[in-house]
């Protein structure tokens, strides 16, 4: 991996098999390796291919046969979907999803189903059916979730790239957590087809990986939306000058409890767009409570519902924490959730109005660092918020209006942490803002993963 | 309460919630417009 670091992010990949087909093999027997050797004490897989599945001209396709692994929440024919669980276990899936199909469409190989929170139902990502996904830069440090395995699969080089799910940051956090890139995409850009629903309201497919330019390859190669799909929109596709951007920074609640690494960084990070000739302007994000509300009620009601019958079923078969959060659904009053519908309507109107002033927002990813394993809480700026609500708290917002969010990582803290960036724009607006992520992204580092960029051996744990 | 269940642990679980929800529902009510419609399906 060493030497090689290049060719893994998929779009040098691309450039290297090209020039030397044979690497196809070699980079799966590297993968492989590395999933054997690192998987065990990860967890970053339930689910491990022998050989990845693609198509067999894929060397003609787009792709090239890029080892990509998918989040086990979506379907892969002939194989489990476990969604993490105990209960879906012996699942097999009859029918790829959508996107995979796409996927593999377009030239990619998928080399396994990656490990997340039960369900996708969480934000650490510590399972109790398939092992805790390990945070690879500190083993007693969770990954995120819902879509760890993803993020630490992407971090550690056991895929290029891998496709996660989005209800309330379950790509951006694992992503910011583990120092990858995370892509939510608009609403309903990549279908939902095929992936088990937690929330069909607020459920987002999309991709994490090694550089902003492989997340909007992929995007662009296995989207729905017609709109994104444009050709041209991906040639036009270029990291964008920032000269003249307006940037806004929240000046309400994302900023109020921010661990002082996250926030150096962030600063720093701001600084680096003011010094290409962007503008910091102020915002105020209308009524932020309001949002968590409206997130909280629609996700719980269309997650006891969908899992009604097999909650009543086996309900003590689900995790501690899975149960609580379903019972706490189906006690919701249709009338809450019907509440909780007509505000978002309106709470996006004003969510849209900011971008009357500026062209995208800056915030913090999360607002903390990788939490410990055992920790219930963390302490920030000296007041103690419970894991839950401290990961969710940037996050969430954007899944509520659907908006498209970039998580980049942009540096690490005193005690090798990494930290990270997340910018949003308004809705489908996704080109703009990769634009921007892909210079931004040029600014803070080589197109690689920080964690690729500072193991100068390989991974030893 | 619409639980579906008569398993008291589940009931113990919801019944901690409910205080909750009718908060936040609360504020959701202060919040929208009288006439605001219903729309269902995702995203903006």
């Amino acid at each position: 991996m060493t030497s090689k670091t290049k060719e893994w992010t998929v779009i040098d990949f691309i450039g290297r098999v090209s020039r030397d087909p044979a690497w196809l093999e070699e980079s799966y027997q590297i993968v492989k390796d590395r999933v054997e050797r690192l998987n065990n004490s990860l967890h970053a897989f339930i689910t491990v291919f022998s050989h990845p599945i693609r198509l067999k001209d894929c060397l003609r396709r787009p792709l090239a046969g890029a080892p990509v692994a998918v989040k086990d929440i979506m379907h892969v024919e002939g194989h489990p979907t476990t969604a993490g669980s105990k209960i879906l276990k012996n699942y097999v899936a009859e029918k790829s999803a959508e996107v995979v199909e796409r996927l593999l469409a377009a030239g990619g190989a998928v080399n396994g189903k990656t490990n997340l929170h039960e369900f996708a139902f969480g934000v650490t990502n510590k399972n109790p059916h398939y092992g805790d996904c390990i945070n690879p830069w500190k083993r007693d440090r969770v990954s995120g979730g819902s879509s760890g395995g993803s993020a630490v699969a992407v971090a550690t080089g056991m895929a290029l790239a891998a496709l996660g799910t989005d209800t309330a940051g379950s790509i951006r956090i694992p992503a910011s957590l583990c120092g990858v890139y995370g892509f939510k995409p608009s609403y309903e850009t990549i279908s939902r087809e095929g992936v088990l629903p937690l929330s069909w309201s607020l459920d987002h497919v999309g991709y994490l990986g090694n550089s902003v330019r492989d997340l909007a390859l992929l995007t662009f190669l296995t989207a729905r939306k017609p709109a994104f799909r444009d050709l041209r929109g991906f040639k036009a596709f270029r990291a964008a000058r920032l000269k003249g951007l307006k940037v806004g920074v929240p000046k309400n609640y994302f900023l109020d409890f921010v661990e002082e690494d996250v926030r150096r960084n962030f600063e720093k990070t701001l600084d680096l767009l003011s010094g290409e000739g962007a503008s910091l302007l102020d915002v105020v994000f209308p009524r932020p409570d309001l949002f968590r509300d409206c997130r909280h009620i629609i996700v719980h009601s269309e997650a006891a519902a969908f899992h009604l019958k097999m909650f009543r079923e086996r309900h003590r078969d689900y995790g501690e924490d899975v149960r609580a959060r379903l019972a706490e659904g189906l006690a919701i009053p249709a009338s809450s959730y019907i509440t909780a519908l007509r505000s978002r309507k309106a709470l996006i109107r004003e969510f849209r109005s900011l971008f009357k002033n500026v062209d995208i927002i800056a915030v913090p990813t999360t607002v903390v660092t990788a939490p410990r394993l055992d920790a219930s809480t963390v302490e920030v700026a000296g007041v103690e918020l419970d894991v839950r609500s401290a990961l969710l708290r940037n996050t969430e917002f954007f899944n509520v209006v659907g908006a498209p969010a970039l998580a980049m990582p942009n540096g690490f803290s005193r005690d090798g942490l990494p930290t990270s960036i997340q910018l949003v724009s308004d809705i489908g607006t996704d080109w703009r803002l990769l634009s921007v992520g892909a210079r931004l992204e040029t600014l803070l580092s080589p197109s690689v993963s920080p964690w690729m960029k500072a193991t100068t051996q390989d991974i030893r744990f | 309460m619409a639980l579906f269940t008569d398993d008291e642990e589940l009931l113990g679980l919801a019944g901690k919630a409910l205080e909750r929800i009718r908060k936040m529902t609360e504020n959701l009510l202060e919040f929208v417009g009288f006439e605001e419609p219903l729309e269902v399906g995702g995203g903006g």
